[in-house]
């Protein structure tokens, strides 16, 4: 409970703070950390490398756009319809991939990824091509339209802090036991009578949700669209965000969201080179520090896992 | 029919580009059980490199086609040496290594060389060939000799010589290798050495049709991951066929449909293989390291 | 009264080509406590997997509490009621031992996705639930002290014990339990068979594989023997230890049918200054997978001796080997070949010096051919050569190549024949030979085989052991594993008994061979007790 009201107090902070800089960087914060946390769910805990996490979060961001411009309904009744059509397209995703591991499941999912990618670009009929799409209508909360960083900011990180709540009940819950155990041996997790594809499926399914979400968000947020931020290259970054936070975390990938977002904006004089410290983060964060940045900045052991009983840690 | 035909011969050219990164896959796996992300990438260093010492050292063309080979092949040492090996036997890691790899490799590459594209002279001069009806640059007869001589030399290689028996024999049983006194630390790292320097052939003799540019890496990588695929990680020759069999796909779809699909060929290819049939065409496919 | 719990009726199991397990059937009822013997390679884990994952048993059926379970995956059958554990233990290591127990249970509870989410009081109330059943559990198995600890600090043994407490929480009646007691050390041992027994007292079922005749001795009401597939005894443990089908399997069948020992006959070991230490090993400790396998051995071999080391299967004896070979490193005050120290050397560095390994399972290059198999062997003499030659030549026609290939052909005529035949397509016997040949080819200086006999038949056996003698003749000083204990003292000087990662007894082969106390270190049973055995020093 703490958490969330320092980080409430956190926010408000940037919000009455009047600086540009920092309101948008909470918003990317946010929205980033939804699609991170799915990457966690679904790498940290459950072992299921995924190289394509990019394409839920395209997905999300065309689908609610495109079905509230071209249906005229409600932004957030398009939001919630594009979050289901992407949670049915990772059920599907799901039953055919998970049966693959390691190496073929990452180009699986890279494929995946890519075909997206594709497909935003060469749709021109449906998406707009590399051109995109504008206008797309902004939420509205009460007939006030949200359009500016600090009119958004709070619903972003309501949804962010929803999916980050919800996220630590699973872990923490007896469910968590179990996606722990399908991580470290789906061989023993059957053996307890988990049903392990089954389990994939649902966490891909919720992970796919969270991007989907944010990438919704994202969309009536800045109002257009291009397919050029859902590539492989943000896929990458998501890796990079999880191996930072430490993996097995669930705020740790808040930190790492803002890591690689703030060490992004320090290396903005490099242009696109940024990308090359990044590669370079990454390996070293996997060679070096498996538990992620956060652990080895605070010099800690390995986290125990949070006490069995559900108390506060 | 003469489109046919012209489809069917430029879809060969990038197919046995294809081919060739898929071998230099198929090296490293064999040797160390990963998938090495960033072979893609040892292709475009090498193009690179020989286009920087013909037009800034002044190399001749031939001089500079063997360093750039010679380096890219000591890059890829070097890389095995100090990002691969001390990641031990963990696949998931040494995939997401490499991948981190292959990205400081491109963004190195754009910081040296920009994001522009370069060409690289053509071997023999800009004179197209007439085939049937089909015409095809002169580099193109260069593609496809140099690639079939490759495959020849790596047959040879694997078949007839000691040590191309010894890492075959690596490659098939490492334990039993263990036992008759290899090294699998100095196995390791030869594989990375003759899989960057393919890498590097294949970026260097496409160079002159096809423009290098800092990000193509990826995508000839996936290409050459999908021969893989295609043919059974396991085969050369299976890889060699993948590739062909890719290209030739590629060239069709392009002709007759659409460019921008070109690439989702290669991957729709690639899922379809790897949801009903992982084994490829050929091969029978070891999971991971052993 | 008590019913068949389980029964699995014909079922047969195939590993691409090979016959796992071989029309096995048998009842057991509720409440029994058996045993799964066997020698290596039998398809005890391949039984255990079978009934927990039956989709492996390609004919046959397996029905549990009346109901046939043979289609169904492996989570649903253990909804039904059957739990296992793995030999290597399968823990999460980064959850808390009472953690990991409580995973145990959530498959049975009834937990939702919904609940988990939302954090609604269901959840809550049943992580406490499972909360208390783990603390339980963890008592029953005396792991409670260790409750919130990760579970990758405990030792293997407790980690195996650890399994046991998960597999309970799921409910399951019948317990499938994979050598539960490997690893483990005497205290440990007594502690797991008291656990063991008391489980079985609160009414579950319980089959369990050990290799460990005490321990299965002092808990097990009936013993089920597997022998390369088939079910060969089933019955009270005195009873079984007395079948001579089981004494066979165990101890091998003679390698020489009526020819008389041959060789030398009541060999003496040298002692004192005399004896020309080839290899020396003293307090050698090594694990193998985590387990700890070998215990403070030591051992002497002599020049141009052959020694039979012999003992039940997870006594050590392939650990020992690969120790020898650097494949596995241990902790030893002493490990000397021809007096160089081979504890700081690394593999390839150990065959160099001469010492050559056959592997258990052979380990051929199984797509090259025969000629390439022999031709590799050589690896230590030709990676002196210069690397263009190796790059450029095959070095097929090498003089000295030729001239040991003339040897190796001239003990093992039917690999001349078979030359240019892929080495994965021999026999079992001829894949043997090559092994052996291969080993041979790089002029070893002190030959290793582990289990040379496994999967062969008896005549093969026969011509095997005859070439082993040959060599000695040669000057080859031979380290023979064997579990046919009869074949390898019949062609030894001197022999070992390993029991549990240590050596019970040694001594002249011939005396060992008559001696029925290798019976018992064997089957166990009666007052034979590890700890007690004579143990004969020889002067050093």
């Amino acid at each position: 409970m703490k958490r969330y009201l320092s980080m409430a107090v956190v926010l408000a902070a940037v919000c009455l703070s009047g600086s540009d800089y920092l309101i948008n960087l909470a918003v990317i914060v946010g929205l980033y950390s939804l699609p991170a946390l799915g990457l966690a769910l679904l790498w940290g805990y459950t072992g299921q490398i995924s190289l394509g996490h990019a394409a839920f979060y395209g997905l999300g961001a065309y689908g609610s756009a495109l079905l509230s411009m071209r249906l005229g309904i409600s932004p957030w009744l398009s939001i919630l319809l594009a979050m289901a059509m992407v949670g049915v397209i990772c059920k599907g995703i799901g039953w055919l991939v998970f049966r693959l591991h390691g190496h073929l499941l990452a180009m699986a999912t890279l494929g995946m990824g890519i075909i997206v990618h594709i497909g935003l670009v060469e749709m021109h009929w449906l998406t707009g091509g590399p051109n995109g799409l504008t206008g797309v209508p902004p939420l509205s909360f009460f007939g006030w339209e949200l359009i500016s960083s600090t009119q958004v900011l709070p619903f972003i990180w309501l949804v962010c802090l929803a999916a980050l709540y919800c996220s630590e009940n699973l872990i923490r819950s007896g469910m968590g036991l179990a996606i722990r155990t399908v991580g470290e041996s789906e061989m023993a997790a059957a053996s307890l009578g988990v049903n392990v594809p089954g389990l994939k499926q649902a966490i891909l399914v919720l992970s796919g949700l969270f991007a989907a979400a944010s990438g919704a968000l994202y969309a009536h947020y800045i109002g257009y669209l291009s397919p050029g931020p859902f590539d492989v290259g943000f896929s990458i970054k998501l890796l990079l965000m999880v191996a930072i936070g430490g993996f097995a975390q669930i705020w740790g990938v808040v930190f790492g969201v803002l890591f690689v977002t703030i060490l992004g904006e320090l290396l903005k004089p490099l242009g696109g080179y940024d990308i090359v410290v990044f590669g370079a983060l990454l390996v070293c964060v996997i060679l070096y520090c498996p538990n992620g940045l956060l652990q080895l900045a605070m010099r800690m052991p390995f986290k125990k896992t949070l006490a069995a009983r559900g108390g506060e840690s | 029919m003469q489109e046919l035909l012209q489809y069917a011969l430029s879809g060969l050219v990038t197919g046995s580009i294809y081919g060739l990164i898929g071998v230099g896959f198929v090296a490293i796996y064999n040797a160390t059980g990963i998938i090495n992300f960033a072979q893609g990438d040892f292709a475009i260093l090498g193009a690179m490199l020989a286009i920087s010492l013909v037009s800034v050292a002044g190399l001749p063309l031939w001089l500079a086609i063997l360093l750039a080979i010679a380096l890219v092949g000591l890059i890829a040492g070097a890389i095995e040496r100090f990002a691969i090996r001390p990641a031990g036997n963990n696949v998931i890691r040494g995939i997401v290594i490499t991948i981190g790899v292959g990205i400081v490799l491109q963004g190195s590459m754009a910081v040296i060389w920009g994001t522009d594209a370069f060409p690289l002279p053509s071997f023999s001069g800009d004179a197209p060939i007439r085939l049937g009806g089909a015409t095809l640059p002169s580099q193109a007869v260069w593609i496809l000799g140099i690639a079939a001589a490759v495959m020849v030399a790596l047959n040879l290689f694997y078949r007839y010589s000691y040590l191309g028996k010894l890492f075959r024999a690596s490659s098939i049983n490492p334990f039993a290798a263990k036992l008759i006194g290899v090294r699998t630390n100095t196995m390791s790292s030869m594989s990375f050495v003759l899989s960057g320097s393919l890498g590097a052939l294949a970026g260097i003799i496409v160079a002159p049709i096809a423009l290098t540019q800092y990000n193509g890496g990826l995508s000839l990588g996936i290409k050459g991951f999908v021969a893989c695929i295609i043919g059974g990680i396991g085969n050369p020759v299976g890889v060699a066929v993948g590739g062909l069999l890719l290209g030739v796909l590629e060239a069709f779809s392009t002709g007759l449909l659409s460019s921008g699909y070109k690439d989702a060929i290669a991957f729709v290819l690639l899922l379809a293989f790897l949801f009903f049939r992982p084994e490829g065409l050929f091969g029978a496919l070891k999971s991971g390291r052993r | 009264m008590s019913r068949d719990i389980l029964a699995v009726d014909n079922v047969n199991v195939h590993f691409g080509g090979i016959k796992a397990l071989n029309e096995v059937s048998f009842n057991i009822q509720e409440g029994e406590l058996l045993a799964l013997i066997g020698p290596n390679g039998a398809g005890k884990t391949t039984l255990l997997s079978a009934i927990s994952n039956p989709g492996l048993a390609q004919t046959g059926s397996i029905s549990f509490r009346g109901e046939d379970i043979t289609r169904l995956p492996t989570h649903r059958v253990n909804r039904k009621g059957i739990a296992r554990t793995f030999q290597a233990g399968e823990v999460v290591r980064s959850l808390s031992v009472r953690e990991n127990v409580m995973a145990g249970g959530v498959a049975s509870s009834e937990l939702g996705w919904l609940s988990a989410l939302a954090h609604l009081k269901k959840s809550r109330a049943i992580l406490d639930e499972l909360s208390d059943k783990a603390d339980e559990l963890l008592r029953l198995v005396g792991l409670h002290e260790q409750a919130g600890m990760l579970a990758g600090v405990l030792s293997a043994g407790q980690q195996r014990l650890l399994a046991i407490a998960r597999a309970m929480a799921t409910d399951a009646s019948l317990l499938l339990l994979d050598e539960p007691g490997a690893g483990l050390n005497e205290v440990e041992k007594r502690h797991l068979a008291r656990v063991i027994q008391s489980i079985s007292q609160s009414g579950k079922t319980i089959l369990f594989i050990e290799h460990d005749m005490d321990l299965v001795s002092s808990v097990a009401r009936r013993l089920m023997v597997l022998d390369r597939g088939h079910l060969i005894a089933d019955g009270r443990p005195e009873d079984v230890r007395e079948d001579p089908a089981v004494v066979t399997a165990y101890l091998g069948v003679s390698g020489q049918s009526d020819k008389k020992r041959s060789g030398r006959s009541g060999f003496h070991p040298v002692s004192g200054i005399n004896a020309r230490k080839f290899l020396a090993i003293q307090d050698l400790s090594a694990a193998y997978n985590g387990v700890p396998a070998l215990n403070q051995i030591s051992l002497e071999v002599q020049d141009g001796e052959i020694v039979a080391l012999v003992g039940a299967n997870g006594a050590g004896k392939s650990t020992l080997l690969k120790s020898i070979s650097k494949i596995v490193q241990p902790l030893a005050s002493k490990l000397d070949f021809q007096g160089q120290d081979l504890r700081l050397l690394a593999a390839d560095a150990v065959v160099q010096r001469g010492v050559s390994l056959v592997p258990e399972g052979r380990e051929l290059f199984a797509a090259m051919t025969v000629l390439d198999n022999l031709l590799l062997g050589r690896q230590p003499q030709f990676s002196q050569d210069a690397w263009w030659r190796q790059l450029l030549s095959g070095r097929s026609k090498d003089p000295k190549l030729v001239q040991r290939l003339d040897f190796v052909y001239g003990l093992f005529p039917i690999l001349r024949e078979r030359r240019h035949q892929l080495a994965g397509t021999l026999s079992g016997g001829q894949a043997q030979m090559l092994a052996i040949g291969r080993a041979l080819m790089a002029e070893p200086r002190l030959l290793m085989l582990d289990e040379p006999s496994l999967g062969i038949a008896p005549q093969i056996v026969a011509d095997i052991m005859k070439a082993l003698v040959e060599l000695r003749e040669q000057g080859v000083t031979i380290l023979l594993v064997e579990q046919n204990a009869r074949a390898a003292l019949e062609i030894a000087d001197r022999g070992y008994v390993l029991a549990s990662g240590q050596i019970m007894t040694c001594g002249d082969a011939m005396t060992l061979l008559n001696d029925a106390d290798i019976l018992q270190a064997y089957l166990g049973g009666g007052d034979f007790n590890a700890a007690e055995a004579p143990r004969i020093r020889l002067a050093s």
